[in-house]
């Protein structure tokens, strides 16, 4: 009984520590910045999205 | 400006800077790729793509920085180099409700690029994501076709209502 009580405190010690952000960084990086950098795809030259116009109802609609 | 905006750029100035730090040290030193925040020397450098004639976009990045940046403290930004060359720069915020974290404004740059900058961008996103606790990355705005495909290519889901696409941090970490 105990040692399910302490097996289940440590699961959730364990569940409640948060990724350093270098973990994260060093995990995106090779999840996927290092795959999609050396994939065939080929990036379109212009590449833009978005603009500086805001409008904060539609940003608000958006983000529903 | 008042105090609690003054906190507040001062805090999340901090969380900026230490996610392009981490992501820094995880990229290999091989891409000669430079993760900067956006300065006068960047603001400067984008000068140039105004005279680009294949550039599809005619963004004041000096003004719309200033302005953009005033109206929203969690801002994420970044400036992407490539062997001391500016290739990107780009702009974002949290949702409003804080699960996601928008990419408002990026634009490669027009010139001739010897790497792709998108992937570089959703990582440096991706840490400032989660520092944030943010759960996903959005892409808003795609301004073509090509560009929308392409980010599908990265495995970002399109949705046509809010003209954006979406990835889940999950999706992008182990």
């Amino acid at each position: 009984m105990n040692d399910k009580k302490v097996s289940s405190i440590q699961k959730h010690r364990k569940k409640k520590k948060p990724p350093s952000l270098d973990d994260v960084a060093r995990s995106v990086v090779k999840t996927h910045m290092e795959p999609m950098m050396s994939n065939s795809d080929e990036e379109p030259r212009g590449l833009a999205s978005g603009g500086f116009e805001l409008d904060d109802e539609k940003e608000k609609n958006d983000d529903k | 400006m008042i105090a609690t905006h003054i906190d507040a750029e001062r805090r999340y100035h901090e969380i900026r800077k230490s996610a392009l730090r981490a992501i820094s040290g995880q990229v290999s030193s091989s891409l000669c790729l430079g993760f900067k925040l956006i300065d006068e020397k960047a603001l400067a450098a984008s000068k140039s793509w105004e005279f680009s004639s294949v550039r599809l976009v005619d963004w004041d990045w000096s003004d719309g920085y200033k302005y953009f940046k005033f109206r929203h403290p969690k801002w994420f930004e970044l400036a992407l180099w490539h062997k001391n060359k500016l290739v990107s720069l780009s702009l974002g915020r949290p949702t409003y409700s804080g699960t996601g974290l928008r990419l408002d404004v990026i634009e490669g740059s027009p010139e001739e690029r010897e790497i792709k900058v998108f992937p570089a961008v959703i990582a440096a996103m991706a840490v400032y994501a989660s520092a944030l606790g943010a759960k996903e990355i959005r892409v808003m705005k795609p301004i073509n076709k090509a560009v929308r495909d392409y980010y599908s290519t990265q495995g970002f889901t399109f949705v046509a209502k809010g003209d954006y696409l979406y990835k889940k941090l999950s999706g992008l970490t182990l």
